[in-house]
């Protein structure tokens, strides 16, 4: 069945403002269905670093994690995301309360970081790829590609929907109303955050500590 | 929904950092025991960059629910994993 | 009103649509009805049921002698992996699939799930990923590492061709849609019940989806890992599966089965919740322990979890864990327990009226029983010692499938089949069929669970006469042909009744739930007005305590609707779109062919931009109010 356009309805001016009165209810459904989402990619990473810590230590050869990784550049790199959580977390609570200048100015700075974020990690694959931790090397390469790819990936999809959501508030249609929508932004953005507060130990600290 | 004030978001923003900080200094000093240390501290850390969800706390329970199945399954996934790769172990030629 | 104006300043109204006559061929391409969308998943179910259905007549012709050679080597393998994986995931899934995206909405009283453009989307997915995984056939082989692709026999040293690649992509096409399915239809549940639905008043098949949901999200993750990992080691050479680098091949087996086990639930909870339905219609009573009933799905579903290593307790890892595994599979029969109970005690003492679907779900419950006793055996490390790799564990896990899931799904079909065509299929070809499925399966499949005790290894394509097992497997044999009779029947009663005119009652069966209460077919909009649900099985509340129909819900309580006017979603062609994409990058991932790849990508891209950027805000339909 399929259905063709009338001119004019009695009813339509009516039912379509009813329908905006009503679109909290719509974007209910959305709300569950990011929060199933973001459960879900807990069990996303769940797998992924329960592989990385169930294969850890079982290289034949090298090179050895201890000798390759750069804490202190990881060390940057996960104040820069901290960081971002934070102003990601300001710009939404500055957009909710009307402060639409202020949720811009923070929006571009958690760009900013998660940008310096993935600057660090690009470059961090650069020196390891260099000093010969490879994909088809050993252990220790296929897991940490696999693991921080994937969620480096989370990231620079993240990055992909700041952009478009500033892109937005300079076309002026960042109101009281859309903010709303970027809650599930930072929804994503800090569990992204969360997920490396926990790979960041594990891959970069765990192969140091005594 | 009751909003969260920007100073409940700073003070989680300043704990994350403080937490991770520790854990690097565990590292870096070399501080024996680090590593048995280091877990409990990543929890910690984990937890409380939860607490930038904060803003959220007052919502339905069926997100904290739908959350705590997320995480249910994720534990069993990780435990699960790291416990039955760690049996018998193929011996290298 | 100030608020009223700043409304009607900001928005743009929306188009208003008149019904007509259907659209054609454009129209299934660019419907985002969940109900098109769930014929569309079902025909597609029951195309792949006919081909794997053909290649296990395959399987069974070359095993029915010692020393057959009809079908021999690496040929009998790929046949043998493709009917595991068109079975599993495109056969038994779409229909399922199919089935709970037409009925889900109408049970709960909705007009369309959360998400009509994803789920479309998914329906295309599910079709990309069965055309790239048979085209495996034409373009050097389809996968013949069996349906579970055990590293390092997957991996590309020992499986270099086409077929695996195939294999990868496809199901992580395939899984990725279920999963984005699962979400859909559990947030409409969630959220998008009529009013006076309460979660405790939804019909059983509701909350064995809600729980078939669950698994599908969850246990789909960590089967998408492993299948990217396999996919990093076959175009990576990343070392995950590689012992001489310190891999190990149990992690594939760990992820793999970690999603494996939940699978086989996924397949067999809405089959259950299909003769959930079913056994209180033709037995005049409600379902029976509706609460235990739910408890025992919150039970499967952590349980199922918990279970996955009894698929390779011999694969001698420790003592230790096959006992804790031994004992949680003891204890998921538990839920399956209260489950069967609870379908004795639906139909005893009832009015029991021996339809098609009934006699199926009847049947299901026998065979089940027959396959979940088996199941005890193999569930236990010592006995699993015994018959694992026999041809006992293809016939414990073939009478649950074909014994329980299949008449589920049949029961289903037959159940539902009026109310989505407008047409009663014909009750004594429905017998037959039934029958013969029932009897052809336990020709097939009993000689088997004697073959396993008597050492016939599975995953052989030939045997030696002095083995003894020859008669037995030709019996089973005859069975196997018997069974494919049994489907034929089913089919030739599906296409006559499609050539016969319409005309089937709203109620043919005296139903308790919502979608009785529409008319057959269902029209586009679902319900005119929203029903108000008083009581678990509305409708039959509505039948011994009011006027038979169901009472509309208050008009602000009905957000879709004004006056005579519904809120519709509009047709998109962009998930077709971006489906073609994806399926175009698999093709290119492959054949190993960059350009494909990324030309793929560039559809997928724009597909996904077009989608996000169109204009979603739907149309009001004018709907004639509905005269008792």
């Amino acid at each position: 069945m399929s259905a063709e356009a009338v001119t004019t309805h009695p009813h339509a001016h009516h039912a379509d403002v009813r329908r905006h009165l009503r679109e909290e209810e719509a974007r209910k459904g959305v709300r569950v269905g990011v929060w199933i989402f973001l459960a879900s990619e807990c069990i996303l990473f769940a797998a992924l670093i329960g592989t990385y810590v169930a294969l850890a230590g079982r290289n034949v050869t090298g090179p050895y994690p201890r000798q390759v990784l750069d804490v202190p550049m990881a060390a940057v790199a996960t104040f820069l995301l901290l960081a971002s959580s934070l102003t990601m977390a300001l710009a939404i609570a500055s957009g909710r309360e009307g402060r639409m200048g202020r949720s811009q100015l923070f929006l571009g700075l958690t760009l900013a970081l998660g940008a310096g974020f993935l600057g660090i990690q690009g470059h961090e694959y650069l020196t390891l790829v260099r000093q010969g931790v490879l994909l088809n090397g050993n252990l220790f390469g296929a897991t940490f590609y696999a693991l921080t790819g994937i969620h480096g990936t989370h990231v620079l999809i993240g990055l992909l929907w700041l952009a478009g959501a500033l892109v937005n508030s300079w076309r002026g249609r960042l109101n009281r109303r859309t903010a709303e929508a970027l809650e599930f932004l930072g929804l994503y953005w800090h569990l992204v955050d969360m997920v490396w507060m926990v790979i960041f130990p594990v891959v970069y600290l765990m192969a140091f500590a005594r | 929904m009751r909003r969260s004030t920007t100073t409940g978001y700073l003070v989680t923003g300043v704990v994350t950092f403080a937490i991770a900080a520790i854990e690097l200094s565990l590292v870096y000093l070399g501080v024996p025991g680090g590593k048995a240390a280091l877990i409990p501290l990543m929890a910690v850390d984990f937890a409380v960059a939860a607490l930038f969800y904060q803003g959220l706390w007052h919502e339905r329970p069926m997100y904290k629910v739908i959350m705590a199945i997320g995480i249910f399954f994720g534990v069993f996934t990780f435990a699960g994993l790291v416990v039955m790769l760690s049996l018998g172990r193929i011996v290298r030629p | 009103m100030a608020a009223l104006t700043e409304i009607e300043a900001g928005f743009r109204p929306l188009p208003v649509r008149e019904m007509r006559a259907d659209q054609g061929w454009r129209g299934w391409l660019t419907s985002v009805d969940h109900k098109r969308i769930g014929i569309l998943y079902v025909a597609l179910g029951l195309v792949c049921l006919v081909e794997g259905g053909v290649l296990a007549l395959m399987m069974r012709t070359q095993l029915s002698a010692p020393g057959n050679t009809f079908l021999v080597g690496n040929a009998y393998d790929e046949v043998l992996t493709m009917h595991g994986v068109l079975m599993l995931f495109f056969a038994a899934t779409p229909i399922i699939w199919g089935l709970l995206n037409y009925l889900l909405p109408l049970m709960i009283g909705a007009r369309d799930v959360a998400f009509p453009r994803l789920n479309m989307f998914t329906f295309w997915l599910t079709l990309g990923a069965a055309i790239l995984l048979n085209a495996s056939w034409l373009l050097g082989g389809a996968p013949d590492v069996a349906w579970y692709a055990y590293a390092p026999l997957s991996t590309v040293r020992y499986s270099p061709g086409v077929g695996v690649d195939a294999y990868v992509i496809a199901l992580l096409v395939v899984q990725a849609a279920s999963s984005m399915t699962a979400i859909n239809l559990v947030v409409t549940m969630l959220t998008m019940r009529t009013p006076g639905m309460s979660l405790m008043r939804m019909p059983p098949l509701c909350w064995f989806s809600m729980t078939t949901a669950v698994l599908v999200i969850s246990a789909g993750l960590p089967f998408m890992v492993s299948l990217v990992m396999l996919l990093l080691e076959r175009w990576g050479a990343a070392g995950f599966f590689d012992v001489a680098r310190g891999g190990d091949p149990t992690l594939w087996l760990n992820l793999f089965w970690l999603f494996g086990h939940p699978e086989v639930y996924i397949l067999a909870l809405p089959a259950f919740g299909i003769i959930a339905e079913i056994l209180p219609t033709f037995s005049g009573k409600p379902f029976f322990g509706y609460g235990s009933m739910v408890a025992a799905m919150a039970m499967t579903s952590v349980l199922s979890w918990s279970v996955w290593s009894h698929h390779f307790f011999v694969a001698g890892l420790s003592a230790y864990s096959n006992i804790f595994f031994s004992t949680m599979t003891e204890l998921i029969s538990i839920p399956m327990a209260m489950l069967l109970f609870n379908w004795v005690a639906t139909v005893w003492n009832g009015r029991l009226r021996l339809t098609t679907p009934m006699l199926y779900s009847l049947g299901a419950m026998f065979m089940f029983l027959i396959g979940g006793l088996s199941g005890i055996v193999n569930g236990n490390s010592a006995g699993d010692r015994l018959i694992n790799n026999t041809y006992w564990i293809i016939a414990h896990f073939h009478y649950v499938i074909i014994g329980a899931i299949v008449p589920g799904l049949l029961a289903g079909i037959t159940f539902w089949w009026p109310k989505m065509t407008g047409r009663l299929l014909d009750e004594r070809w429905g017998k037959a069929a039934c029958g013969v499925v029932l009897v052809g399966l336990n020709v097939t499949f009993f000689p088997q669970f004697i073959l396993g005790l008597d050492g016939m290894p599975r995953r052989i394509y030939t045997y030696l006469p002095w083995q003894g097992w020859g008669t037995l497997n030709m019996v089973s044999t005859v069975g196997a042909f018997i069974l494919g009779i049994g489907v034929g029947i089913f089919a030739i009663n599906l296409v006559r009744s499609l050539a016969s005119p319409m005309g089937a009652p709203a109620d043919p069966w005296d139903g308790h739930s919502l979608e009785w209460s529409v008319p057959s077919p269902v029209p586009a909009y679902n319900f005119a007005r929203l029903p108000l649900v008083r009581a678990r099985e509305p409708l039959w509340a509505e039948k011994l305590h009011g006027d038979g129909t169901m009472t509309p819900a208050p008009q602000d309580l009905d957000p879709g609707r004004e006056e005579d006017l519904v809120h519709m979603p509009s047709p998109s062609f962009m998930p077709l779109l971006t489906a073609v994409g994806v399926t175009i990058a698999g093709f290119g991932g492959i054949l190993h062919n960059l350009s494909v790849l990324l030309a793929g990508a560039a559809v997928f891209a724009a597909g996904v931009l077009a989608w996000a950027l169109e204009d979603a805000q739907g149309y009001h339909l004018v709907v004639e109010e509905e005269r008792a």
